[in-house]
């Protein structure tokens, strides 16, 4: 279940944005030691705040949140226009209201008892989301940021970013990736996600 | 899909408001739409104490609408900068009795019977709503906002630069290509595919694309092919 959010919804759900930004300062401040503010424990930066960004968080089937997305358009002030375009030596600021920025893509960590699966299943459900959602609103490409463990897991899932740009070596190892929006991917995703349903269900 | 190409010149060629307010009429009757708005809430980071709104309503309507203050009511004002989506308007919260009397007036008005509004987003905190609307029944609309709807916000996306450019807000020193959009535009003005480019780059296709979805905004252009005529009047690159 994936529920898309913006900032008409912060009077109406405090908690899931709460829970969001928590999740995120445990992700992104404690486990990656980004350089990110987590002020009472919640990481929140100036895109939040001033940006007014589109998020989608998914739950775990049983209304508990399990991970979350952040999305802007490139028309606008994103991350890789802003501050992060020096990191890189290839050109990755881009503008074009067809191309949108996925940045904080978080996924809790699996709890005790669970195993790794939930977490693939968490991040499998926000790119279907992602996907879907471009699909029905005009957006062809998501560029996103993620550092390179990450390439793996998207892979597993089925929607592979194409990657675009490499850190300079004294940065850390960030890329910059490229996912075209497309019926196929989509497709490809939501397959791969009901075999795995299907093998979880068989194996219970 | 529709002739975006000639929407894109008409936005280019627009002068002041005045000519854009004209433009948007005639672009409405290019796309088959039945209006089009453009109301810009900020020209960067404050919000406006007089929205610019462009609108291609009845008069009567507007007078209405300012008559009865349906800006105090109208969902989709309410929306404001929050906005970041684009929203239908058949998703709108009609619970009010005014807001649903509200609807069925505009539509006496020959509004339109289906509504999308777009947010429009710009440099330095620019925020605009770019709303079409249409009098194809469910069914029609079903079908055509999805496949349409990368276009429309192509062509809102236009009317807000065009409008910040002409009205000072921002200042357009001209498209400025980066080494990389250079090389891809010659390549495309000898004939090259994305395919092509893209091994002749040694950058995959998805960059291709990003790099030419990149030229067509900087250049204004709703296609390439246009990109490419507009490239060639400004002198960047020799046919």
């Amino acid at each position: 279940m994936a529920i898309f959010l913006d900032s008409s919804h912060r009077a109406t759900h405090p908690i899931l944005f709460d829970w969001m930004f928590r999740s995120r300062a445990a992700v992104f401040g404690h486990r990656c030691g980004w350089d990110v503010e987590v002020i009472d424990g919640r990481e929140i930066d100036r895109y939040d705040r001033d940006c007014d960004p589109l998020y989608i968080v998914v739950d775990d089937g049983r209304g508990r949140p399990v991970g979350s997305l952040r999305l802007l358009p490139t028309t606008g002030d994103t991350m890789l226009g802003d501050e992060f375009a020096s990191m890189f030596d290839e050109p990755v600021h881009v503008r074009s209201p067809l191309i949108w920025e996925c940045t904080r893509f978080c996924v809790v960590p699996p709890g005790v008892g669970e195993t790794a699966e939930a977490a693939r299943r968490a991040s499998s459900d926000l790119l279907i989301a992602l996907c879907g959602h471009g699909l029905q609103n005009g957006i062809e490409q998501i560029q996103g940021l993620y550092d390179a463990r990450m390439p793996r897991i998207y892979r597993r899932i089925g929607w592979s970013p194409s990657e675009l740009a490499r850190s300079k070596p004294e940065v850390g190892d960030l890329r910059v990736g490229l996912w075209d929006v497309t019926p196929e991917a989509l497709d490809g995703m939501r397959r791969l996600a009901a075999r795995k349903v299907g093998e979880r269900d068989r194996a219970a | 899909m529709f002739d975006i190409e000639t929407a894109s010149d008409l936005i280019m060629a627009a002068p002041d408001v005045d000519g854009m307010a004209k433009a948007v009429l005639e672009i409405r009757n290019v796309l088959g739409l039945a209006n089009i708005v453009y109301h810009r809430l900020r020209a960067g980071k404050e919000v406006e104490a007089e929205p610019l709104l462009i609108l291609s309503y009845d008069d009567r309507w507007v007078e209405r609408y300012v008559g009865r203050d349906y800006f105090k009511i109208d969902p989709v004002v309410r929306i404001g900068t929050a906005a970041v989506s684009p929203i239908d308007w058949s998703k709108l919260d009609r619970s009010s009795f005014s807001v649903r009397r509200m609807f069925a007036e505009a539509d006496s008005y020959g509004v339109g019977r289906q509504g999308l509004t777009i947010p429009i987003r710009g440099p330095g905190g620019e925020r605009a709503l770019f709303t079409v609307t249409s009098n194809a029944d469910d069914r029609e609309w079903a079908r055509f906002r999805p496949a349409a709807i990368g276009d429309l916000s192509t062509i809102g996306q236009q009317v807000h630069d065009r409008v910040a450019h002409i009205t000072g807000t921002r200042i357009d020193e001209g498209p400025r290509l980066s080494p990389r959009e250079m090389e891809c535009l010659n390549l495309i003005v000898r004939g090259k595919s994305s395919k092509q480019i893209s091994g002749l780059l040694a950058i995959s296709e998805s960059s291709v694309r990003l790099v030419l979805r990149s030229i067509r905004y900087k250049l204004k252009s709703a296609t390439l092919h246009q990109a490419v005529a507009r490239a060639v009047s400004h002198g960047l690159v020799v046919p």
